[in-house]
């Protein structure tokens, strides 16, 4: 039912920004002033989006349609990525697709950048966790000549 | 213990906070985990995983460290374990076996044990059967224990129940008994009274203190006693004989009680959770006396206004070998130590005695109730004959030596050479005020004159019976008033 717009989402910021427009959708549901939520749809969501959640809420309880999106979308599980560089939308969309490619569905990449790792990433997932950084290679060549 | 990053690396787990509710963190991830584990945060903090759920890890907050959520923990594969040697005598350590500051005590440690060991299996042990003197002489001589013998402590809140504790580790250490002392949840000046006493009394050689304060964590207070007893059992390892006193055990079960209402486990009676009893059950069983060394327990436990029925209480007199009851009435009586001899039991105590102190216990016992049926009888008005009016003065003159300044320490020998020969009439012409001086230089005497302790301690390894040592001890009389 939600998964059409739940794969257009691909990382935590990307997640929580339509979070907070289904929010502004949802103050706006009752609205009889200002054009209602027609009118928070043009204003305050994403044009892509928009037409995602016309559509879903076409014939449905708009209200019931919103909060099953909200858990759907809270439900995401994270891949935490710490890189040392600002990723592009390109690098996003590789990672993205490599991981829908090794059937990891409902996954979003959470990104964060730490420039102490020099290079390479650190990858935590479903617990597990990955030091593929340059600094920790650094700091085991290191401790192996002392 | 390595730090968190080499835990990292090394087992490649990692997880979240994802809330925090006081002593208690909910974590996910950490797939590997499992109970009893230690887990290490970023920011320094450490935990024990109290319990696996489906979507988080319920991990018990073990210091101080403000634990934040999203804060990234990794775990250790290992069980909480203490660094174990000779260094500890003469410390003050907190149960994660580091200063209260967080500095490494021991240095060279001999061996890492887990704190939730195993109780030792039957084959391993031995029969209670070797005296344990605490120099209190109405616990020595009414309620006698013996060496591995569990005798539980019990009264209200200031009736000088930490006294006793500190007489006995005296008098133990002073013998060549590790004294552990395990203050549980203790208040701050509570603590620094305790060690500045064996400081004072220079036997810090021999006492190890496991202290946490009521502001420590309520995990880490939990531990306290778990970590006292992997000390005796090390100690106990190398053939010594070990006296563990837990102080207190009411104090641990409602610190025990807050964890598991935090982490909603079901309440029970007085809503401690069901598996209190299993809990110090197993904590008193590591105690004992084994065929190598022995570990003599005393746990202490609290009670209100004189109720000796309550849950821990009732719970911890059936796990143990006896009880010695401080009763508060007759605290407020003046009565130093409040120890009430009707009330107080001991279990396996007596089989470790002499046939001496058997006797005398016998003897003393049956003539305090007796007393007691008199002191009821009076109250009736009734006409005191004269042999009513000896046995009125000998049990004046009995209950005068049974009271004991606090925090001295009187040689069983001597206390009993003492009864001996008030039985044989000493002191009977004294008043009351005066006989406490006259015990006391009895006592100077015994202490300081070496012939004098030679004859006492010759004469009490020589006699059978009570009886006997009254004749012999009258025949000494002249000795008695030099």
């Amino acid at each position: 039912m939600y998964s059409e717009i739940t794969q257009t989402v691909k990382t935590a910021d990307e997640r929580d920004l339509m979070l907070s427009e289904i929010e502004s959708l949802k103050s706006a549901l009752f609205e009889t002033k200002n054009g209602g939520i027609e009118n928070a749809l043009r204003a305050n969501v994403r044009a892509s989006v928009a037409s995602f959640l016309r559509k879903g809420m076409e014939g449905k309880n708009a209200s019931g349609y919103l909060d099953g999106l909200i858990r759907e979308l809270k439900g995401l599980e994270e891949l935490k990525l710490i890189l040392a560089i600002e990723p592009t939308e390109n690098m996003i969309d590789t990672i993205y697709s490599w991981m829908i490619s090794n059937s990891l569905g409902n996954v979003i990449l959470n990104i964060e950048v730490d420039k102490r790792i020099i290079a390479g990433a650190q990858i935590s997932f479903r617990g597990k966790y990955f030091d593929g950084s340059l600094s920790d290679l650094v700091d085991s060549v290191l401790t192996s000549k002392k | 213990m390595n730090d968190y990053k080499t835990y990292l690396s090394k087992l490649g787990e990692i997880g979240y906070v994802k809330k925090v509710l006081h002593s208690i963190a909910y974590v996910e991830g950490l797939p590997g985990a499992h109970t009893s584990e230690v887990v290490l945060f970023k920011g320094g903090g450490v935990g024990l995983v109290l319990s696996l759920g489906q979507k988080y890890i319920e991990v018990l907050l073990l210091n101080q460290s403000a634990i934040q959520v999203e804060e990234e923990v990794t775990r250790t594969n290992e069980l909480l374990q203490v660094p174990l040697s000779e260094e500890l005598l003469g410390k003050e350590i907190s149960p994660l076996g580091k200063s209260y500051s967080g500095q490494e005590v021991v240095k060279k440690p001999k061996e890492m044990r887990p704190i939730d060991n195993e109780p030792m299996g039957i084959l391993g042990r031995s029969e209670v059967k070797r005296p344990f003197e605490t120099g209190v002489k109405i616990i020595d001589l009414i309620v006698p224990l013996g060496k591995g013998q569990r005798e539980l402590v019990v009264g209200d809140r200031k009736t000088g129940k930490t006294l006793f504790l500190l007489q006995a580790v005296l008098s133990q250490a002073l013998q060549g008994t590790i004294c552990i002392y395990a203050a549980i949840g203790k208040r701050r000046d509570e603590l620094s009274d305790i060690v500045s006493f064996i400081v004072k009394n220079k036997i810090t050689q021999n006492v190890v203190v496991v202290g946490t304060g009521s502001a420590d964590p309520a995990g880490l207070v939990y531990l306290t006693p778990y970590t006292a007893m992997t000390i005796a059992e090390y100690f106990r390892d190398q053939g010594k004989d070990v006296l563990v006193i837990l102080d207190d055990l009411t104090a641990h079960a409602s610190y025990y009680r807050e964890i598991t209402l935090l982490a909603r486990r079901f309440p029970g009676r007085s809503s401690y959770p069901g598996d209190i009893f299993y809990l110090h059950a197993k904590l008193m069983e590591r105690a004992g006396s084994f065929e190598k060394g022995s570990i003599t327990c005393l746990p202490v436990a609290e009670s209100a206004m004189g109720d000796l029925s309550g849950f821990i209480q009732t719970n911890l007199m059936s796990m143990t070998d006896g009880h010695i009851f401080f009763d508060i009435d007759r605290y407020n009586r003046g009565i130093r130590p409040a120890v009430n001899p009707f009330l107080s039991v001991t279990r396996v105590g007596l089989q470790a005695q002499s046939p001496l102190v058997r006797d005398l216990n016998r003897q003393l016992s049956s003539f305090l109730v007796h007393m007691e049926d008199i002191r009821e009888f009076m109250h009736f008005g009734a006409e005191v004959s004269e042999s009513l009016k000896r046995t009125l003065n000998l049990g004046m003159r009995i209950e005068e030596f049974l009271g004991q300044p606090q925090l001295s320490i009187v040689p069983v020998n001597i206390a009993i050479f003492t009864v001996a020969a008030i039985w044989s009439g000493y002191g009977k012409d004294l008043e009351k005020d005066k006989l406490k001086e006259a015990y006391a230089k009895l006592m100077d005497k015994y202490r300081e004159n070496p012939e004098f302790k030679q004859l006492v301690d010759s004469m009490i390894l020589g006699t059978p019976s009570f009886t006997e040592l009254i004749i012999k001890v009258q025949a000494h009389e002249g000795e008695l008033n030099k």
